[in-house]
């Protein structure tokens, strides 16, 4: 109990707070963007996770645990962000796919990356979303099964199931158009 | 390893750490099974074409600065709710005795035709008369006035640091005699019925009973009539230092007062109007005698500043029956501010025990303990309470000190240092008091 009190001690200061942003704060962006599709709205929820996180500091016994603890703070945020935002904004974003990179928002960068995401989210759409999950968090925010077992708080068995369904299902549809593809 | 295991075990072949051993019997299931292959191929391709090909870059810059300065205001945001409470508590449960306060900032308003220079209480009794008089007529009212105030602060605040910030008063004398006094930061209403305080910033809507002290001393500025209904008293009870001057068109009355409250220890000296040693000058008008502005200084260190100035008061104008009321966002809720109950381990004791015992719970997380003499514990959003027991709670006590009397707050001040879990180290004075029917001391203010 008492190595647990003294982490949780630590993880307070603001020393060991700046640690934790120079090392997380890129891929918890990156992840945040690739649930989302705006940097913007990724860098304000990785602020709000971080600053929440200097005054709630969990109770954890090892860095792998602080890690798994960020991740599934962003994750949750953004499925809140996700659900609260308007359905005209998400018919917004989904028409944006068809848009010609000039009439898309922002400087060069940030429309390369809105059309990869928008690319990516193409795919995660076709799927159950706790699949798409999974997915994302594998191939595009490189976390093992075993980090994603503990971000979702999930056994590492069922993760790999959600994994191999999605991609069995992704697998399925690209065969599907495929053949119809061939027979025009 | 037949198809079925290979198909349960496809997710390893993609995983970050490879188990070798299953991943050499896959790849040996496969050279003999070409559907697996042709499986694993596909999954293989579908796994590459959702790779993001663009390297991700936030723009990044200036982030942690950001995260850092939202913490910092964060934590500003949480003084001021303390500092609030504090103050809120203090001039609810003097409500009873700010009559008494009330009375020390009363003008005499004494009329003497030609000499420049009167001393006589026949003489403000005069004025008084005929000012009273004319309020009585009042339908309605609305001041400006420009104050040296925060708007982190209570209505009552003066500093002689702080910049002018404007506050604004209307009144109805008709009917349940609403008002509406707003400044920077904070409103209060009184309905009729009830009084309510919103601080949209801290999130803070309370309502009180109908005479509580929501808005202090200011009160005074409610009820003109009541400044000369109460300087008679005054004059009895206060020393104080006349002058009047005559004009063609105003009478203007300048009175010089000492601080009100026991100033052994200088702490609160200066903190609120009637705990300073001040100049007010009130100019009336000649032909009505109604005010027409108001002026008040501080006299401190040798010097004389000006705090609070009426800029405009206009008489029986028509208040829309809006101005007294206060909508809520969603989400927040009134809360009706309660008395202090009786809670055994806080009472019969000193108040610097009083205060090591709070400070002992906070060190042990014993939140069981305090909540019944801390109100902050009792709050209803528990997001907000998780981070007063996560800043708070396994503090290390440095020391406590002597505890001491000040101005005109009813109870105690315990100096005390204490060191947090994050490292900071609070010095302050904790603000602690038993003036309720149950001698409980409570914490009142001061962390």
């Amino acid at each position: 109990m008492k190595p647990e009190r003294e982490i949780n001690s630590n993880r307070t200061s603001e020393a060991k707070l700046e640690q934790l942003i120079g090392k997380y704060q890129e891929s918890l962006i990156k992840h945040a963007f690739y649930m989302l599709g705006s940097v913007q709205d990724a860098e304000d929820v990785t602020q709000d996770i971080f600053v929440k996180f200097y005054f709630q500091p969990p109770v954890l016994s090892d860095s792998s645990k602080i890690k798994a603890y960020l991740y599934r703070m962003v994750h949750n945020a953004c499925i809140d962000l996700l659900r609260n935002r308007k359905q005209e904004q998400q018919v917004h974003i989904n028409s944006l796919i068809n848009l010609p990179d000039e009439q898309l928002n922002g400087g060069r960068k940030e429309v390369m990356l809105q059309k990869e995401f928008l690319r990516i989210n193409e795919w995660m759409q076709q799927i159950p979303e706790e699949q798409a999950f999974v997915i994302r968090m594998r191939i595009v925010s490189k976390l093992s099964f075993k980090e994603i077992a503990r971000t979702l708080e999930l056994p590492v068995t069922t993760v790999k199931s959600r994994f191999t369904y999605g991609l069995n299902k992704l697998r399925k549809l690209t065969g599907i158009k495929k053949e119809v593809y061939d027979e025009l | 390893m037949n198809c079925k295991e290979f198909n349960n075990n496809l997710a390893e072949l993609f995983d970050k750490n490879i188990n070798s051993v299953l991943a050499a019997q896959m790849q040996e299931h496969m050279k003999n099974c070409s559907d697996c292959a042709s499986k694993y191929k596909e999954a293989k391709a579908i796994v590459a074409g959702m790779q993001p090909v663009i390297p991700f870059t936030s723009s990044g810059s200036g982030l942690k600065q950001k995260i850092l300065n939202q913490i910092k205001k964060e934590e500003l945001k949480m003084e001021t709710v303390q500092k609030e409470k504090f103050r809120l508590k203090t001039w609810q449960k003097r409500a009873m005795t700010v009559a008494a306060s009330i009375v020390f900032i009363v003008a005499v308003f004494m009329l003497s035709n030609h000499n420049p220079l009167v001393n006589t209480a026949k003489a403000a009794e005069s004025i008084m008369t005929r000012s009273i008089t004319a309020l009585e007529s009042l339908r309605s009212m609305f001041i400006t006035m420009e104050v040296r105030s925060d708007a982190n602060e209570n209505f009552d605040y003066i500093s002689t640091q702080s910049d002018f910030i404007e506050y604004k008063i209307w009144k109805q004398f008709t009917g349940n005699e609403p008002w509406r006094m707003e400044k920077p930061g904070r409103i209060v209403v009184f309905d009729g019925e009830k009084q309510y305080l919103y601080i949209p910033e801290a999130s803070i809507a309370y309502t009180a009973s109908k005479n509580a002290g929501l808005v202090e001393w200011m009160k005074i500025f409610l009820d003109p009539k009541k400044i000369m209904e109460y300087e008679l008293e005054f004059s009895q009870q206060h020393r104080a230092k006349y002058a009047t001057e005559e004009t063609s068109d105003e009478i203007i009355l300048t009175v010089n007062a000492d601080a009100l409250g026991d100033f052994h220890n200088n702490y609160l000296k200066n903190a609120s109007v009637p705990e300073s040693d001040n100049t007010r000058i009130y100019t009336f008008d000649k032909t009505t005698s109604l005010l027409k502005s108001f002026k008040l200084f501080v006299n401190t260190e040798g010097k004389s500043v000006k705090v609070i100035g009426i800029k405009n008061i206009a008489y029986n104008i028509p208040i829309l029956a809006t101005m007294f009321t206060i909508q809520l966002p969603n989400g927040l809720a009134w809360q009706e501010l309660t008395n202090q109950e009786y809670v055994k381990a806080f009472t019969g004791i000193s108040a610097k025990k009083a205060a090591r015992k709070f400070f002992k719970a906070l060190s042990d997380e014993d939140y069981k303990t305090i909540t019944p003499v801390w109100d902050e514990l009792r709050i209803e959003d528990k997001s907000k309470m998780e981070q007063l027991k996560s800043f708070y709670g396994g503090l290390e006590m440095i020391s406590i000190g002597e505890p001491f009397k000040s101005g005109l707050y009813p109870g105690e001040f315990v100096p005390y240092k204490v060191k947090l879990r994050s490292g900071k180290v609070l010095e302050s004075n904790l603000a602690i008091r038993n003036d309720n029917p149950s001698k409980t001391w409570e914490v009142d203010g001061g962390i």
